[in-house]
């Protein structure tokens, strides 16, 4: 019906729906710039019968730039964790170049024993020597420790991770019902959704995640692999720190749902995220690093080894210079207990701190008298320290599990191990950086389509002020209309 | 007589004004009634039968029009029980005895009984819907409640039907006959695990874990387990053996399930229905174990938080938990000839023998338009038109108050004749 009164409603109507939306724009203004703000929109309907109304809000929303961006988050957060764990490991291998470096520590051994080697009668040398040795042992021992720390401190940031996860997730649940209850009405629920984005954000960094849209806006979520980590209520994420990590063995896997998502047992497994990346520094990057520390004490405690001197010989080959703290056999090439760097130490029968006889360097017999070399005990008896001076640089065999190949003089050896680190490294750093940078331009693209621009806002102010302004003068008109009929009637 | 004639002529005249007048009076004063539909008078004559050459003139007859079929405009409020009806359709209400009216007043807020009455005190009438779909009677008010929210305090549904749709790894390894999840050994294996939230007939969650193994080449098995059984930490061995299994076969050229395979899977949830899986868009392609969508049905106990209205006349009750449930479906009723209505105090009609009976139908079908909630519709006096019909009524009123003077002093000179 187009009537006076009617035009009076629709009016009005104008003047209700300029109101809101001003509301909502005034709104967007007090967020540019927020991150996790997506810009709000109005949407005008038609009432049946022509009268405007405020029908629903929309929230400018990309979903696949919202995922390319969870995973994005993801890959880059895990990969900066295993940057620096990386640069941490490196440090304690050592630049070859550098003194403290465990290259460095071998070559003053070698060093040390060619100058014993040219004056074998001279003690004093014999003890500096022996310093070196043990300066190379501690250096081992060092390593293991550091490379110990990370795993358990991977361990620990596990365990973290796992708790912010699971506060995530009970996060998640009240936000996600409070969207599910209020879809489908007209309800502005822009506020709901957007802590839910945000909180999907921070969960992708802890663990690679899928979202799956349900009927009713619902959310679910699944970890890389396929685990439930949230669907109508959160699932539970379990993990207990590993106990004992010093045997080189894996740690403890996280569980999902029940299902092992990390380690070796992983039958859904998570490949970015930090946890991922946690697990990988701990049962992966560590474990091979310390692997080859092993190795490394493992060969000098063999090329420093005895044997049996005697006609046929009757003993079997025993540990010289260095020795397994904990009594251990003699390593046998492919055998290298776990953990024996951490526990590599010089006799004390050849140490001259520990009341021992340098000179069991030059004449051996740290097994027994069967197993002195220098039989005529000749002052000037050379043959035994040349032959462990040489011994760095003769090649003998490594595990191949340590991850260098099977064959290589100890020197080396210590070598590649720290050019492994370091490529291991710049990997890492490189791989680092571009997710850095793909995270960051995932986030400017999608800020790009959900970002308020002031700009628009401001233009679309103007239009508002027009079309209130035409509102309120069509009801001073019909006003005035009124008013002469009113005046009419005598 | 014809002077007597002129005089009641114009009294039927005066009178007809002041009907008229009546109309638009109660027209101003319900300008801002809700629902409110404005009258007019229609006007027609009487005549008496007349010998040629003597006239006797007759009178006019007033007819008061509602013109209830009209539409009024429909303005927004905050409130999501104000409802509007755009369209022809009434809202069926009730007074205090239980007699059933139409109204297009929809103002409703509830009581003290839960009960949503308008500002005149009618109670809004419609179907509950749970737990069986209502038995509409098209022709009268049967099977008709109060919609009130009071008695929706908690609510629980059993879940009875759900879809699962993933895409299983075609490039998985099989796992060996000794291991599957279903013969519930500590070391069993499988390719993929989910679970999904069910719901028992108390409204208990019941966690399935859904376990997807490869037995061979494009066959898969899965088992079903109720979480609870699980052992310490979850998983493998369960307390009892599988809830439910099935054999799925794929077909190698398409990816989907082949032909004659399991679609579904039957799950008898412990404490609850039959819970019917749909398993029929499954797939097995070369990329790994992603789930596409899972979803159950049901809903755990809990108080109603929201109330929304849809267009189509149906209420939803969103639970605690976030399950939006439609408890009633409000009507709308409709008779032939909605002018003809008989209006009653507190803009209420009742069907009259010219009206024709009242049929209920639902909102959006036919002509019956649509339920806005949060909306009511104005009245659809114009204040306007209804000055100008004043005006005009008072003129003519003017007029014929002349003619009836005019009568009378013709019988002044008439009766002076004689002295």
């Amino acid at each position: 019906m187009a009537t006076l009164s009617s035009a009076l409603n629709y009016a009005l109507s104008g003047l209700s729906v300029s109101g809101a939306q001003s509301a909502l724009l005034s709104r967007n203004v007090s967020f540019a710039g927020e991150e996790n703000y997506s810009r709000r929109t109005a949407e005008i309907i038609t009432l049946p019968g022509g009268s405007a109304s405020i029908g629903g809000y929309g929230r400018s929303m990309d979903k696949l730039l919202l995922d390319k961006l969870l995973e994005a988050a993801g890959s880059a957060a895990g990969r900066q964790v295993v940057f620096d764990a990386l640069s941490r490991l490196g440090a304690t291998v050592g630049d070859p170049q550098d003194d403290g470096s465990l290259a460095a520590m071998i070559g003053n051994l070698q060093q040390g024993l060619r100058t014993f080697e040219a004056d074998p009668a001279n003690n004093a040398l014999g003890a500096s020597a022996i310093e070196a040795a043990r300066a190379l042992a501690d250096k081992l021992n060092q390593m293991s420790g550091e490379i110990v720390a990370v795993r358990e401190e991977a361990d620990k940031a596990m365990a973290a991770s796992v708790e912010r996860i699971n506060t995530l997730l009970g996060q998640f649940k009240v936000v996600n019902d409070a969207v599910v209850r209020g879809s489908g009405t007209a309800a502005d629920l822009g506020d709901s959704l957007d802590q839910r984005d945000s909180i999907l954000k921070m969960l992708s960094e802890e663990v690679g995640i899928r979202v799956v849209t349900r009927p009713n806006n619902d959310i679910s979520i699944y970890a890389e692999g396929g685990a439930v980590l949230f669907e109508g209520s959160p699932r539970s994420v379990t993990f207990a720190t590993t106990a004992n990590l010093l045997n080189g063995g894996a740690g403890n896997a996280v569980f999902v749902d029940g299902v092992p998502v990390t380690g070796p047992a992983a039958a859904m497994p998570v490949t970015s995220g930090k946890l991922a990346a946690l697990a990988t520094v701990r049962d992966e990057t560590a474990v091979l690093l310390q692997r080859q520390a092993d190795e490394a004490a493992a060969v000098l405690i063999r090329n420093f080894s005895e044997s049996d001197q005697g006609g046929p010989p009757a003993g079997p080959d025993v540990a010289g210079l260095f020795i397994d703290s904990s009594g251990g056999p003699l390593p046998l090439p492919g055998q290298t207990p776990p953990g024996l760097a951490s526990r590599l130490a010089i006799n004390p029968l050849g140490d001259p701190a520990a009341g021992g006889n340098p000179m069991l360097l030059r004449d051996g017999g740290f097994g027994g008298s069967s197993y002195v070399y220098n039989s005529t005990g000749a002052s000037s008896f050379q043959e035994r320290i040349t032959g462990l001076a040489q011994s760095f640089d003769v090649t003998v065999s490594f595990d191949p599990a340590a991850g260098l190949g099977s064959t290589a003089s100890l020197k080396s050896f210590s070598i590649q191990s720290a050019s492994w680190v370091e490529a291991q490294r710049q990997g890492a750093q490189q791989a680092a950086e571009s997710a850095g940078a793909m995270k960051a331009r995932a986030g400017e693209s999608l800020l790009r389509v959900t970002g308020v621009n002031i700009d628009q806002e401001m233009a679309a102010l103007l239009d508002l002020e027009k079309t209130y302004q035409a509102s309120s003068k069509i009801i001073s008109v019909i006003d005035a209309m009124l008013a002469s009929l009113l005046d009419a009637v005598r | 007589m014809s002077l007597y004639g002129i005089m009641r002529t114009s009294v039927s005249g005066m009178n007809a004004q002041a009907n008229r007048l009546s109309t638009v009076a109660e027209n101003v004063a319900n300008v801002n009634t809700t629902g409110y539909k404005h009258g007019s008078c229609e006007f027609s004559t009487l005549l008496l039968s007349n010998c040629p050459g003597d006239y006797e003139s007759g009178s006019v007859m007033t007819d008061v029009r509602n013109h209830i079929s009209s539409q009024g405009s429909i303005l927004n409020t905050a409130s999501v029980t104000d409802l509007a009806v755009g369209g022809d359709g009434f809202f069926a209400v009730s007074d205090d005895d239980g007699t059933p009216y139409l109204t297009r007043a929809g103002s409703f807020v509830p009581n003290g009984d839960g009960d949503l009455v308008n500002a005149a005190g009618f109670r809004l009438m419609g179907y509950r819907l749970d737990p069986d779909q209502p038995n509409i009677t098209v022709n009268g008010f049967t099977n008709l409640t109060p919609v009130n929210f009071e008695d929706l305090a908690l609510s629980a549904a059993p879940s009875t039907s759900g879809s699962f749709l993933a895409n299983l790894p075609a490039g998985a390894t099989a796992i060996a006959g000794a291991d599957l999840p279903s013969l519930n050994l500590a070391g069993s294996q499988y390719t993929a695990k989910s679970s999904l939230i069910t719901y028992d007939n108390l409204g208990g969650e019941v966690l399935l874990d859904v376990y997807f193994s490869k037995t061979g080449d494009n066959a898969w098995e899965v088992a079903v387990f109720s979480a609870d059984d699980a052992a310490a930490g979850g998983g493998f061995p369960y307390a009892s053996g599988p809830v439910s299994t099935a054999a799925l076969s794929f077909d190698s050229v398409t990816g989907g399930l082949a032909v004659g395979s399991a679609s579904s899977i039957d799950i008898a949830i412990p404490g609850g229905q039959n819970f019917a899986l749909d398993l029929s868009d499954m797939s097995q392609l070369s990329t790994s174990y992603v789930v596409l969508s899972a979803e159950a049905n049901g809903n755990a106990p809990s108080g109603a938080e929201l109330i929304d209205i849809g267009r189509d006349g149906l209420v939803y009750a969103t639970y605690g938990n976030g399950t939006r449930v439609p408890v009633f479906r409000i009507p709308l009723a409709h008779v032939t000839s909605p002018d003809m209505l008989t209006p009653l105090a507190g803009n209420v009609y009742t069907a009259s023998v010219d009206s024709g009976d009242v049929e209920i139908g639902f909102a959006q079908e036919g002509q019956l338009g649509s339920i806005i909630s949060g909306a009511l519709e104005q009245s659809t006096v114009d204040l306007a038109s209804e000055l100008t019909s004043m005006i005009d009524a008072q003129r003519s009123y003017t007029a014929n108050s002349k003619v009836f003077q005019t009568g009378s002093e013709l019988m002044d000179v008439l009766v002076n004749l004689k002295r």
